[in-house]
């Protein structure tokens, strides 16, 4: 019986998702106040959401430029079955205690590629070659999803790694009053899943739609 | 060339392991003890099995009904590559000092179904459609699996995520002496891997039994 291979298989789109606590966990312990120092600006750490017992997320307390707002910064390896020849999507899952559905809520991803072996690990510092839509508040403590942003194929090597920065760059929501919290970030690319080239170049993993 | 999909493949149930760190690492750090704080009744916080090195489990020091027995929270997003018309199957990973081969230990899983951008973030609160069966002591400090609690197809929605909890409704297992700890929770479900509608409704997706 021949062998399957990736391009007989008509794959969806692959998904990592990273809790909150995942994207902070590489930052090291506080000695003296006990929580994770945090390495971005403003130093997010995970909070309580407010009044839900269920779940904490980052809590955002500034929104701004790069190195003006808070920051979420994270290390993590380029996915050992992604199909690097295609593009790595990115969104924000998050939550606030708004309750003004036109509150607008824009977050910015940052990303530095890392080939093993040969570049010098630095934060984060390249935009996404489409960046993430700016999201609108849909009530309050709703589990809300950003729009993907789009880092292009072929800007990964396989068995390296990549750097990442979030922040938030626009809110309208109060966020010393009604507060932000990001829950995670979730990753979706073309899966490489057996022996061969993988899919072709102008054939990226069937997108669902969600 | 023809593309394979789903219905081609004669997948067995996909699974996802979350570890007991998992369980409570969506919980903020205590700013005081350095322990997390904990989400649900009773705070359970992660404990060293008794002479035991290698693993640390959450601690049950009550059972009881909702609100009453020791609860873990967290959140999970429905996993991307689920095929939502299937069943979800939940099962814990658990053990206990206790030698006594009788001894009864029933858990308890409740969870919320969240639709992004609609639903209000809340704590868990459905029961499953068919409950975890209670589970036995086979010796003190075995690796225990409970049997498989079933949430049926067409409960969630992709892009969507879920509030869990679980608590001990039910422990023989002297909680004070003997100790009981939840080591991890274990999913299993039919993948949708392709493009296209996943496996019929009417097909059972292969279960190895275990």
């Amino acid at each position: 019986m021949p062998a399957i291979q990736d391009r007989q298989v008509d794959w969806k789109l692959k998904n990592k998702f990273m809790f909150a606590y995942e994207l902070i966990a590489q930052q090291p312990e506080n000695t003296s106040s006990k929580y994770r120092a945090g390495l971005g600006t403003g130093a997010p750490v995970l909070a309580t959401c407010n009044s839900l017992s269920a779940l904490g997320g980052l809590q955002i307390d500034a929104a701004g430029a790069d190195g003006a707002g808070d920051e979420i910064h994270w290390m993590m390896p380029v996915p050992y079955d992604m199909d690097t020849k295609h593009p790595l999507k990115i969104r924000v899952i998050w939550t606030s205690g708004s309750s003004t559905v036109a509150d607008d809520v824009a977050f910015v991803a940052i990303y530095t590629a890392i080939v093993p072996h040969s570049t010098t690990i630095v934060t984060a510092a390249t935009a996404l070659d489409t960046l993430i839509p700016s999201d609108l508040v849909t009530g309050a403590f709703q589990y809300q999803l950003t729009g993907w942003g789009v880092v292009e194929g072929s800007k990964f090597t396989a068995g390296g790694t990549i750097t990442w920065e979030i922040r938030c760059s626009v809110a309208d929501v109060d966020l010393s009053g009604e507060l932000l919290y990001v829950l995670g970030v979730e990753f979706a690319y073309t899966p490489k899943m057996t022996a061969g080239p993988g899919h072709g170049p102008s054939r990226p993993a069937f997108d669902p739609g969600y | 060339m023809p593309s394979i999909r789903d219905r081609q493949f004669d997948w067995k149930l996909a699974t996802k392991f979350m570890h007991g760190y998992e369980l409570v690492a969506q919980q903020p750090e205590d700013g005081t003890s350095k322990y997390r704080t904990g989400l649900g009744t009773g705070t359970p916080v992660l404990a060293t099995h008794n002479s035991l090195s290698a693993l640390g489990g959450i601690q049950i020091d009550t059972a009881g009904a909702d609100a009453t027995g020791d609860e873990i929270h967290w959140m999970m997003p429905v996993p991307y590559d689920m095929d939502i018309k299937h069943p979800l199957r939940i099962r814990v990973h658990w053990t206990s000092g206790s030698a006594t081969a009788a001894d009864d230990v029933a858990f308890v899983a409740i969870y919320t179904a969240i639709v992004p951008h609609s639903t209000t973030i809340v704590a868990a609160a459905t029961a499953l459609d068919t409950v975890i069966p209670s589970d036995l002591v086979t010796g003190a400090h075995k690796y225990q699996i409970t049997g498989w609690g079933v949430l049926n197809g067409g409960t969630f929605v992709n892009g969507g995520a879920i509030i869990w909890e679980i608590r001990c409704s039910v422990a023989d297992v002297n909680l004070a002496t003997e100790y009981l700890r939840v080591l991890g929770v274990e999913f299993a479900y039919t993948p949708h891997l392709t493009a296209g509608s996943g496996q019929s409704t009417t097909r059972t997706t292969y279960d190895p039994g275990y």
